[in-house]
């Protein structure tokens, strides 16, 4: 009877309208996985085993009150700045950074639990304090975010540290960081930026910037990934050539296509149309996950839900203007779409969380305890 | 929404229970959010409406390529159906040096880069750095290994790969290797260098290798005939090269066809009159002659003298078409084609049969050679070996008294000997189906002298090729009949001339017969068991304006077997060190080369002891001659 209603409630819990949306997005993303993998079944049934991984821990989270969940944010944060300290002593090489830790049956990268981890220790910092936030309580949230933020960048992965500094922004921003302070902040950008591409990047990082200005200058070095994206999302044109037709993927011309450039090969083959499509779901999705960000019945809730919804909408925006060729190629996957365990787990995480803060209406009708 | 208005400025730190989330904030965000989307879409949409045709053709570009289709090149085949010349699929493997040298200079950068960055830190370096520098060195090294690999695969060594890929950096095309087997070319390919590809080719082998090098040819790099019958026949063997489009990935390997352009037509087979087995022979006793004496270059035929086919032709030097670095034209030059030469006493039977035909002497007639010499000036005397005296003209021919043909030349008028020559095809190119024949020399009839007009008697002033002079001799083993020569197998004899009677005709193949008697000046070329008929030559070389009395253009022509002629074998060996004479030189070879034909052909001997009876009867009065000569 317990376990019962306990299966019940998780059904009570989740969130229909959004989970559709999850679900059509991630068949849709089998689907061009399974053109941009070169037909590869092995890849797919992989990926289908990340998602099965996903949707469970997705259940999970979704079961985890607000409360509960604040009383782990501090854990959770402290382990996984931990686990990215431990990262920059040991961890394994992959594609010429250290971002991985092996953990004998997987591997994962510590700088994806900080996506979460993040927001949720600067939403519970703000939780308990006065808001609009005071200069000191902004400095102190700002501090939390930098900290993983920097481990991040050193390992270097810039697309993940994005990510990450901008879910804790987002916590700040919805706190009620006030105007003078934003505008003052978005004017220094412009500055911070010059400084930062002289002083701050990597010379592969600044060869990326500087190609996306001009990416057919270095035809056959960095502007290659740029070129060849712009022509398969291109030549798709307005019906795209078909399923598994795209031949920019199929002949091995795209670069990283069943990774971060998998809207490429989706462009290619299903063209502006599918692309308006594709789009449409992931508003679709963000709309309905801001939206069960404010019925979140606490400050932290609400500051956490926000700040996810609008976490998954950078990390869509980066994708697409990276392949497109207006914003740096930064490493950053295309959300459920592109293939990798690690970041659909955290993001059907994330989406496990916005379902949990909700107010739980029925929840207090069935169970008197709470 | 249901969300909370904003509270009023002045209540702005109100405590607890007021749920941050502001009304303006998120439709501010909203609305950038919206813009965000609108950004992306309007990207999309510019890409793939406005700049489709674009991409669509660079897309194009990057992929489908024109490339040809190689034709299979037809065989040479000699007369009864063996290979002499064959094609097999190979690859041609070129690359992209300035690719491959940009890529491994920018990985050699970045590992250096970070080595000076490690060095300058010193103790301080970070793990990271390390762990950098250590990825870039191995990029670096895998690379350099791969073409380490490929210069093994290609059978040369790194040094030489470096220097032809620093030769070509500047371009984006070379040939790194052709005529690789395909399993090599899958191995190179396999090491995923950038841009390495493979190109379907055929591969001229020619199984005969050296013996009958001279006469086929061989092709070039671009599998296109450019010596003998390679050559000739060109375009009958290539066929024609067809052309499609199609479908490359960007490791440069095609993926699929397209579209046929234009469609390949192999290459038809070529037969030639070659029997194997008797070039073989022919080359063989050729260039062991010609190691044997030192000389400088030689040349051999044999021809059917029923259907004026060329069964086997051979030169010397040697050369051996499946090495390229023997191609070299002094090698490669069909000699017994392309070289004329002085032809000295092997024209004293034409002299003779001229003069027979033209009415002048009769063949029974003696000719008065005394004192020996004949003197038409100061300067310019035709002397015999010694006083012959009054000699008969199987005498004449087996002594090869020059003063004998010299009168006989001079018994004729000049434009009638010329116009014999002429007929015999002097003068002109043989059309046997050779690319480089010469045409030879003799000067017209109106400006011979006499001394001009004795001293063509004995075949001096007129050059004439080994083939050409075969073929003037074809008339004495056919009764008469000017075949024309060819070097592919004919289907029907072709229909000859007819040069000279046949009594006439027979009368000078008799007399020739007593040049191989024993004691005369051509019994090395005697073969056990047949009649032979033929004519040594020994010409003095022309070097410098000088007749040399030391150096020799030596050379051997023969019919047999006489009684019913089948074959004429002419042999040419010039300048022996040794042995420096047509009877000494050349005999012996025609003798090998005759005898090894007549074996091969199967043709019944005409002069067994059991048949001597017959052959009594048809001999003629030049075969009486019991006085050995000299």
């Amino acid at each position: 009877m317990d376990i019962l209603s306990r299966v019940f409630r998780w059904f009570n819990q989740l969130d229909l309208i959004l989970m559709s949306g999850l679900v059509i997005l991630l068949f849709l993303g089998s689907v061009t996985l399974y053109s941009a993998s070169g037909e590869n079944y092995a890849m797919v049934s992989r990926q289908g085993l990340h998602i099965l991984l996903a949707t469970i821990v997705m259940l999970l989270l979704s079961q985890v009150k607000s409360k509960t969940m604040q009383s782990w944010t501090i854990w959770v944060y402290g382990l996984g700045v931990l686990l990215l300290i431990l990262v920059m002593a040991q961890g394994h090489i992959g594609m010429g950074a250290r971002r991985w830790l092996d953990l004998g049956v997987f591997r994962f990268q510590p700088s994806e639990i900080m996506k979460l981890a993040g927001p949720m220790m600067v939403a519970r910092y703000f939780s308990d304090r006065p808001l609009p936030p005071s200069l000191k309580d902004i400095i102190v949230a700002l501090c939390i975010v930098m900290l993983p933020v920097l481990l991040i960048v050193k390992q270097p992965d810039l697309g993940t540290s994005l990510l990450v500094a901008s879910a804790g922004l987002f916590v700040i921003y919805f706190a009620g960081l006030s105007w003078k302070l934003i505008i003052a902040t978005l004017s220094a950008i412009p500055v911070g930026g010059y400084f930062l591409f002289h002083y701050g990047m990597h010379a592969y990082q600044q060869q990326r910037v500087l190609t996306l200005f001009d990416p057919e200058s270095n035809r056959l070095g960095a502007g290659y990934h740029i070129i060849q994206s712009k022509i398969a999302i291109g030549s798709g044109g307005v019906y795209g050539k078909g399923w598994t037709e795209g031949d920019q993927s199929r002949l091995d011309f795209l670069p990283e296509r069943h990774t971060d450039f998998i809207f490429s090969v989706f462009g290619e083959e299903f063209g502006l149309l599918g692309n308006i499509i594709l789009l449409s779901l992931y508003v679709f999705i963000i709309w309905r996950s801001l939206y069960l960000a404010t019925q979140g019945k606490d400050t932290f809730s609400r500051l956490l839900g926000g700040s996810l919804a609008l976490t998954f909408f950078v990390y869509l925006f980066v994708n697409t203007g990276m392949v497109s060729g207006i914003l740096p190629v930064v490493g950053v996957p295309l959300p459920l779409v592109s293939y990798g365990g690690t970041s659909i787990v955290t993001l059907m995480a994330a989406f496990g969380i916005i379902m949990g803060l909700q107010k739980r209406k029925r929840d207090y009708r069935h169970t008197p305890h709470t | 929404m249901n969300v909370k208005p904003k509270s009023p400025k002045s209540k702005r730190r109100i405590k607890n229970k007021v749920f941050p989330i502001y009304r303006g904030r998120r439709l501010l965000l909203l609305s950038l959010l919206l813009a965000g989307i609108v950004v992306l879409l309007f990207r999309a949409a510019y890409i793939e409406i406005y700049q489709q045709d674009r991409f669509q053709k660079e897309s194009d570009k990057r992929k489908i390529h024109k490339v040809s289709i190689p034709a299979y090149r037809g065989l040479i085949l000699d007369r009864n159906g063996d290979a002499l010349a064959i094609s097999s699929p190979v690859k041609n493997i070129s690359c992209n040096p300035k690719k491959l040298l940009q890529q491994r200079t920018q990985l050699h950068q970045k590992a250096e880069r970070l080595r000076l960055n490690i060095l300058a830190k010193g103790k301080k370096v970070s793990r990271k750095e390390q762990d950098e520098f250590e990825i870039a060195k191995f990029d670096f090294i895998k690379f350099s290994e791969k073409l380490q690999k490929l210069a093994a695969l290609l059978a040369m060594s790194s040094d030489d790969l470096e220097k032809r890929l620093h030769k070509f950096r500047k371009k984006r095309f070379h040939y790194l290797s052709k005529n690789q087997t395909p399993e090599i070319a899958k191995n190179i390919l396999d090491l995923k260098l950038p841009d390495i590809r493979a190109e379907q080719e055929y591969r001229r082998f020619y199984p005969m290798a050296e013996s009958a090098s001279h006469l086929i040819g061989f092709t070039n790099s671009n599998n296109k005939g450019v010596v003998g019958i390679e050559r000739v026949k060109d375009q009958y063997l290539s066929g024609k090269v067809g052309k499609k489009r199609v479908m490359r990935d960007s490791l440069g390997r095609n993926i699929e066809d397209i579209e046929l352009l234009e469609k390949m037509i192999p290459g038809r087979n070529v037969t030639l009159s070659i029997d194997r087995r008797l070039q073989y022979a022919t080359y063989k006793a050729l260039k062991h002659q010609v190691f044997r004496l030192d000389a400088t270059s030689g040349a051999a035929i044999v021809l059917d003298t029923q259907t004026g086919e060329i069964l086997a032709m051979a030169s010397m030097p040697k050369f051996n078409p499946n090495n390229r670095l023997d191609r070299k034209p002094h090698n490669y030059r069909n000699r017994a084609v392309a070289d004329m030469f002085e032809v000295g006493s092997i024209m004293k039977p034409l002299t003779i049969a001229a003069a027979i035909s033209t009415r002048v002497i009769d063949p029974n007639i003696e000719i008065d050679t005394s004192p020996g010499w004949l003197k038409f000036s100061k300067r310019y005397t035709i002397r015999d070996a010694k006083n012959y005296g009054l000699m008969s003209l199987s005498r004449l021919l087996a002594k090869s008294s020059n003063v004998g043909a010299s009168r006989i030349a001079l018994l004729m008028a000049p434009r009638d000997h010329w116009m014999f020559l002429n007929r015999l095809g002097f003068g002109q190119k043989p059309h046997a189906g050779f690319d480089n024949e010469a045409k030879g020399s003799i000067r017209d009839y109106t400006q011979w002298s006499k001394v001009d007009s004795a001293s063509h008697g004995y075949g001096y002033g007129i050059a004439a090729t080994l083939l050409q002079m075969v073929k003037a001799y074809t008339p004495l083993a056919t009764g008469g009949q000017l075949r024309d020569l060819s070097i592919t197998r004919l289907k029907k004899p072709k229909i000859s001339q007819n040069l000279m009677l046949k009594p006439d005709a027979d009368a000078v193949l008799n007399m020739m017969e007593t040049v191989v008697a024993p004691k005369a000046t051509g019994k090395l070329a005697a073969i056990a068991g047949y009649r032979i008929a033929g004519k040594t030559g020994t010409a003095r070389k022309l070097i410098n304006k000088k007749y040399r009395t030391d150096r020799f253009m030596t050379s051997f022509i023969g019919i047999a077997p006489v009684s019913q002629p089948r074959l004429i074998v002419a042999v040419m060996i010039d300048d022996p060190k040794l042995d420096k004479s047509g009877g000494k030189a050349a005999a012996p070879v025609f003798a090998k080369i005759m005898g090894a034909a007549l074996r091969i052909l199967d043709i019944a001997p005409d002069k067994l002891p059991n048949t001597s009876i017959q052959s009594s009867v048809k001999q003629t009065h030049s075969a009486t001659q019991t006085e050995p000569v000299l």
